[in-house]
């Protein structure tokens, strides 16, 4: 059984994506070019950030691993607004579902429906969602709905800091790791690509999955691992 | 390797290849791939050499629109072997690094074109120079560079190690190459890799099936 660790790497890896570090108005350049739709989303830490004039902070503390049941999270990237309302909306639906049936839902049916959505406003939507979680029936899985295809994968990236680290995480990632080896190789690709992806800093969240429940974590910008010419 | 659309969004510097340069503990090893593209969507050849040999001990790598790439190595292939022979020495790597950033900057305009040189000289042993795509020298241990590097800085910056033997440092290249040819569309074939050193020069071929495999996914 291939267990948390799957979800654990995906939430991760497409959390960080959201965060930007605004110190100046260079990155805000950087993010324009690289994400035009991606709004500004600092991380929930002070200092206070200065607000770029092109940009509005929408909120200060949104938290972009998202919750669809207790045992099943979602990870945002691209247009921050269309991925949480894909959210919202897969929670409901969720719920109503879970009832319907009188037990926890699958994974692959919350994947399936923020799949239909994705799908069905391919036009008008930009945002990639990553859904994983445990069930019973399948264990730890985790399914890509990028542009409304829907892929089972044992492991995914996404976002604009994804494309730097893909090398990284195809000579590492190794099945069936344990818990600590899996959140240490999603730990050092958050921090590999936080350091080169314009887009991406702040701080990096991590959110476990397993038969007993979600347990997340915030790890600083100065507690992530360093590199040789960090 | 004609223009791609998408790269340009992507680095707006090099497309359709991937080339990188490390050095190790006595000598250097540069490396690329063999697929040549028009437009990203056609192979035109699977087994071109990417890596130029401009003097004894030096050589360059290209990234960018080949026929750019061509023209200016082969006159700056000339001009350091005038500069040689005028010297009376063999040439420093920095001065054929220097005579490519020449090339570049001064037809900015016209070229798309960007370029590693590697290779070894006496007075500075093994140096890796990158010579990007407006004109600009930069001197480091190692680099990476062509539309198919995006995809391995993760890994390089993950990896590299200062001071690693020859055959670490060749397990390392290898690998490098083999991750970004598996991601990349528009970078594969085969793997050259030449390795520098004060002695000579060794020409490693490594055949797509030959590659290391990570997990199969």
């Amino acid at each position: 059984m291939e267990g948390w660790c799957w979800a654990l790497t995906l939430e991760c890896l497409l959390g960080k994506s959201l965060f930007q570090v605004l110190e100046s108005q260079s990155f805000t350049m950087n993010i324009k070019k690289v994400l035009p739709q991606l709004s500004v989303l600092p991380p929930p830490i002070p200092p206070l950030l200065s607000i770029p004039h092109r940009e509005t902070v929408v909120n200060r503390v949104m938290n972009k691993l998202s919750l669809l049941h207790d045992k099943i999270y979602c990870a945002l990237s691209g247009s921050a607004a269309d991925a949480q309302t894909i959210a919202e909306m897969v929670n409901y639906q969720l719920d109503v579902h879970s009832i319907e049936v009188g037990e926890d839902p699958q994974v692959r049916s919350a994947a399936t429906l923020v799949k239909n959505i994705s799908y069905k406003y391919k036009e008008e939507l930009s945002a990639h969602l990553i859904v994983a979680g445990w069930d019973k029936r399948g264990g730890g899985q985790v399914y890509v709905t990028l542009n409304g295809l829907l892929s089972r994968q044992p492991f995914a990236v996404g976002g604009s800091g994804s494309s730097y680290v893909y090398g990284f995480v195809d000579a590492e990632y190794r099945k069936a790791m344990s818990k600590e080896d899996c959140q240490q190789f999603v730990v050092n690709t958050l921090s590999l690509a936080m350091s080169r992806d314009g887009s991406s800093g702040g701080v990096a969240y991590l959110v476990t999955i397993d038969e007993k429940g979600a347990e997340e974590k915030c790890i600083l910008g100065n507690e992530l691992p360093t590199f040789y010419d960090q | 390797m004609e223009r791609h659309l998408m790269d340009s969004k992507i680095k707006g510097v090099s497309t359709g290849t991937t080339i990188l340069a490390v050095t190790f503990n006595g000598g250097v090893i540069i490396g690329s791939d063999s697929r040549a593209s028009i437009g990203g969507y056609y192979v035109s050849s699977k087994t071109i050499n990417k890596l130029i040999q401009v003097h004894d001990r030096i050589f360059c790598c290209i990234a960018g629109s080949l026929a750019d790439a061509q023209a200016v190595t082969k006159a700056a292939k000339f001009q350091i072997s005038f500069h040689s022979i005028q010297m009376e020495s063999p040439p420093l790597v920095k001065a054929a690094a220097s005579v490519l950033k020449e090339l570049c900057y001064n037809n900015k305009e016209e070229l798309q074109a960007g370029f590693i040189t590697a290779g070894w000289d006496r007075k500075k042993g093994p140096q890796v120079y990158t010579v990007a795509l407006g004109g600009m020298l930069l001197s480091q241990p190692f680099t990476i560079g062509g539309s198919g590097s995006t995809y391995i800085y993760g890994y390089a910056d993950a990896k590299y190690k200062p001071d690693m033997s020859k055959e670490e440092c060749l397990q390392f290249a290898t690998n490098a190459l083999a991750l970004a040819m598996g991601r990349d569309n528009v970078s594969g074939g085969v793997a050259h890799l030449v390795v520098i050193t004060e002695e000579g020069l060794e020409h490693v071929v490594i055949p797509g099936d030959k590659l290391p495999k990570f997990h199969d996914e």
